[in-house]
Formats: C-alpha cells, structure tokens, sequence
C-alpha cells in the first residue's frame, strides 16, 4: 500500500502559501493550543492530581479496583418489607456517573437526609405504580463484591443507612 | 534534513477552504444540536446545591454559582451564537463567539458533581474553528461575496495553507488527548499491566453494577464478557496501541485514516459493553478531518451534471483519451 507521508515534500502542489509572515500567527497559535493540550500531563505525576476542563490528564478507567466496590444510592422499602433499588434519576439530573457522583458528594457533606426527602417528593408526586406501596425512602452505603455482583448476586454484602424518610402519603413526609 | 522546514510544510499543506467549511458546519451543527438539547438539564444543574459548585476551565474565574436565569441567557446565547457558526454568517463575529460562549457553558456544565471527558474536543475544536477563516468556502459569506454562485459550484475550493492548518491542529488535539488517555493509564498505579485483561475486566464491572442499581439496567455484554479476560487482554493492548500511537499514527494520512477508523470502532465497542455514549465521537464527527470531507461532495456535484453540462464533460473525457 502506497504510504505518502505528508512530511515529505509534495513536489505537484504549493507546500505553503503566503509569504512567511502569514504563518507566524498560527504557528504560534497551533503552538499555544498544543503546549495547553499536553500540560495536563504533569497531573499523573502529582500527590493530589486535579481534572480540569477543557483541559484534562483523562484519568477515567485508571483508578485500581479491589475485590468490592461502594456505592452510594437511594433504595425504598414497601409495604411488605421488600427492599428496592430507586433511580438515580429521583436524586439528580445527568448520566448515571453524574448522578453517583452527585449522590455521594451530598452524603459527603452531611446531605444525605435532605436528599431522601426530596427524592420521597418526588415519589410522592410521582404517579408511578412501582412507588405506590413505598414507605420509606432510604440512603444507604452499599459494599458489592464485584465476582458475586457480575456472577448474578445483586445483594449488597454490607449495607450502611446514610438517611431514611417515611412516605405520608396523606400530606408531609417525615 | 531540515526538520523545522520539514514540519511546516507538513502543518501548512494546503487545503480547500471548502473542507474546512464543511467541517466548520459539521462540528457546530453538532455542537448547537448538544447545547440546545441540554438546555433544561443545566437549568436543573444551575438550581442544585451550590455547595455541589465545583468550577472548572473558565468557571474557575467565579466565586460561586450564577444565577440560575444568567446561567440559562449564556445558554440561549450560546445557541443564537450556533447558528450563524454553522452557516457560515458574519463570521468574524459569530465563529469567536460561538467558540467562547461554547466553552463557557460546557465549562459550567461541568462544574458541577463531575467532569465529563466526552466534550473536551469538541470545545477545541471549536475554538480552532472559531479562529480560522472557516467560512471561506461553503458558508453563507462565501455565497454572498460571490453572489450567483451556489453548491454546484461551490466557492473555496482553491487550496491554500490557510485552510490546512487548522484541519492538522484540530487532527492533532484529538490526538494528543487519546494520547494522554494512555499515558494516564499506563502512569496509573498498575502500569502496563493496565492492559493485561483483569484490570480493565474490573473497570467494566463496576460500571456495571454503578449502573444496575442506579438506572435498573446495564448492557447485557458486561455479564457476558466478564469471564473472557483473554478478550479483555486484547481489548486493553488494542486500547493501549491506539492511544500511545495516535500523535504517530496522524501523521501519515492513510495511518490516520486507520487510526481514525479503529478508534471510532473502539468506542462503539465501548458503547456496546459498558453502555457509554461519548456522542461526538460515537456520531464519527470527531474523526471527519482526518479524511477530505468535500470529495463526496465533488462525486454528487459530478452525478448530478445537468444536461447542458453533460456534453462538455464527455468532450473533455473524450479529448483526453484521444
């Protein structure tokens, strides 16, 4: 396959155009932009990296992962004592990571019962049939083992009560 | 061999104005369409706890958050600014502007909770795009300064450094940000063991179960692959090879086409066993300026002659084979 490289001199075209002067300013643009695209760099090399944006080191999928992962995440209980997992949605606007990261950082710092009382507002208002025999909306801290979880066992190994709401569904939750 | 020489010719190689146009109205169209939908989610952001503020990019320069009715006229704005950086109009004006108000919302976005990655590019790009002359060609400008002329005879497509430049800087930040992508995870605590299989096995997990419990779904190749780590081995050198190699694999334009090419796939790969929709890229609106996007164009314009101009083209044809 025939490989042009597009370092080599095209001898058929015009390799540049304008008298040098033009290309000052965009070599010097290309230059800033490409210095600022690469700084980010020196984060992995930092005691506390920073991401930023639209500048960043990309650091996704490169945190180590054990043998559990936690999370933080709103669940109900119904009337016959049957726990269940509630949408991040109730809790926060975006994608599922968003919403996680939403969820943990409000019970981060201590807000994790006004988080169950909004999101049993939103129940509350929700004409939904699945929420209809809810009666507590909890905030929990849930440990999963990661061979069990992807094996088919969806129960938490360890389970921590952050915030708890009960449903009135005649008027004020408490 | 004269390196510096050598380097400039390779980033001023001459290119039609009207691939950069095209591009121009290709990454805006996609940019405006991305702002415009998103407009009630970061009026719901704007009104959260603003102890959740958490600014990044030019967001930084704030204190704390604005208004939520500030925050949603930069929106409408940014939109009203969109649409004239897509057709090409008072670009001088338009194309800067959408390129700031664009990174300003995006940077406000993600100020909160989380830093998203899927858009760093695209408000790159459009800062590029922002300050080239990307509306000489294929543009409403471009129309009007040669009033008569239409897309059957599209204006811009003489080449000129002008018009090349820009389409190599956008090539090479995408680049360079898959690049520091992999140096991230080889930099990481697990090295290059990053690409043994079981490492990036358990990434996948975990964002299978983050999103069992919080949306009640994930994608079903999750389960299935979890046991495959051989597979998860060739993913993550594959991932590895596409990442370190970009800035190298751009630089030769049928390397790129490839490199272009697999890492589209990848992230369509990506979207099928993890479910994460990086749109821009997944849409292969990222990839389009490593390929000359008006040549499409150029076959249509040539299929499409009208019978007047059908003779003089078999004419020419005919002259020369003769």
């Amino acid at each position: 396959m025939e490989q042009r490289s597009t370092l080599s001199h095209t001898p058929n075209r015009p390799a540049t155009s304008g008298p040098p002067v033009r290309r000052r300013g965009p070599v010097l643009f290309s230059a800033l932009v490409l210095a600022a695209v690469l700084a980010p760099v020196t984060q992995n090399f930092m005691a506390d990296p920073w991401d930023g944006f639209p500048l960043s080191y990309f650091p996704m999928f490169t945190k180590p992962r054990g043998e559990t992962v936690k999370l933080t995440h709103p669940v109900g209980i119904r009337d016959d004592g049957v726990e269940i997992n509630l949408p991040g949605r109730l809790a926060a606007s975006g994608g599922m990571n968003q919403i996680r990261k939403h969820i943990r950082k409000t019970a981060r710092k201590g807000n994790a019962d006004e988080l169950a009382e909004r999101i049993a507002r939103r129940i509350r208002r929700s004409d939904r049939p699945e929420y209809a025999s809810l009666l507590e909306v909890r905030i929990v801290r849930s440990t999963f083992e990661i061979e069990g979880f992807m094996g088919g066992d969806h129960r938490a190994v360890r389970r921590e009560v952050l915030a708890r709401h009960m449903l009135d569904r005649s008027g004020a939750d408490r | 061999m004269n390196i510096a020489g050598s380097l400039l010719r390779f980033w001023f190689e001459p290119a039609p104005a009207f691939r950069l146009g095209l591009l121009r109205a290709a990454i805006g169209s996609y940019a405006l369409w991305y702002v415009a939908t998103r407009r009630d989610l970061i009026a719901s952001l704007a009104s959260g706890d603003s102890e959740l503020f958490e600014p990044v990019g030019i967001a930084r320069l704030l204190d704390a958050p604005l208004p939520p009715s500030v925050v949603d006229w930069v929106v409408l704005a940014t939109v009203a600014a969109g649409i004239p950086f897509v057709l090409g109009l008072f670009y001088r004006i338009s194309g800067p502007a959408f390129a700031l108000l664009l990174m300003a919302t995006l940077c406000y976005r993600n100020s909160w909770s989380m830093v998203f990655h899927m858009h760093n590019a695209l408000v790159l790009h459009v800062l590029v795009l922002g300050a080239a002359r990307a509306a000489d060609g294929f543009s409403i400008d471009a129309i009007r300064r040669r009033m008569g002329l239409c897309l059957r005879a599209p204006p811009g497509l003489q080449e000129d450094a002008a018009f090349g430049w820009p389409v190599r800087l956008i090539c090479m930040i995408t680049a360079l940000q898959y690049f520091l992508a992999g140096v991230a995870k080889v930099a990481g605590p697990q090295g290059l063991e990053w690409a043994a299989g079981s490492v990036l096995r358990d990434q996948v997990a975990v964002n299978a179960i983050r999103s069992e419990v919080l949306s009640g779904s994930t994608m079903p190749l999750s389960y299935t692959l979890h046991e495959w780590t051989w597979l998860y081995g060739v993913i993550g050198i594959g991932t590895l090879a596409l990442e370190l190699g970009a800035p190298v694999a751009v630089l030769w334009r049928r390397s790129a086409w490839t490199w272009a090419i697999l890492t589209f796939a990848m992230h369509w790969g990506i979207f099928a066993i993890m479910g994460i929709k990086f749109r821009y890229h997944l849409a292969g609106i990222i990839f389009l300026t490593f390929f000359p996007v008006e040549k499409p164009l150029g076959w249509l314009r040539c299929s499409a002659s009208t019978p007047s101009e059908a003779p003089v083209r078999r004419a020419a044809a005919h002259d020369r084979a003769a």
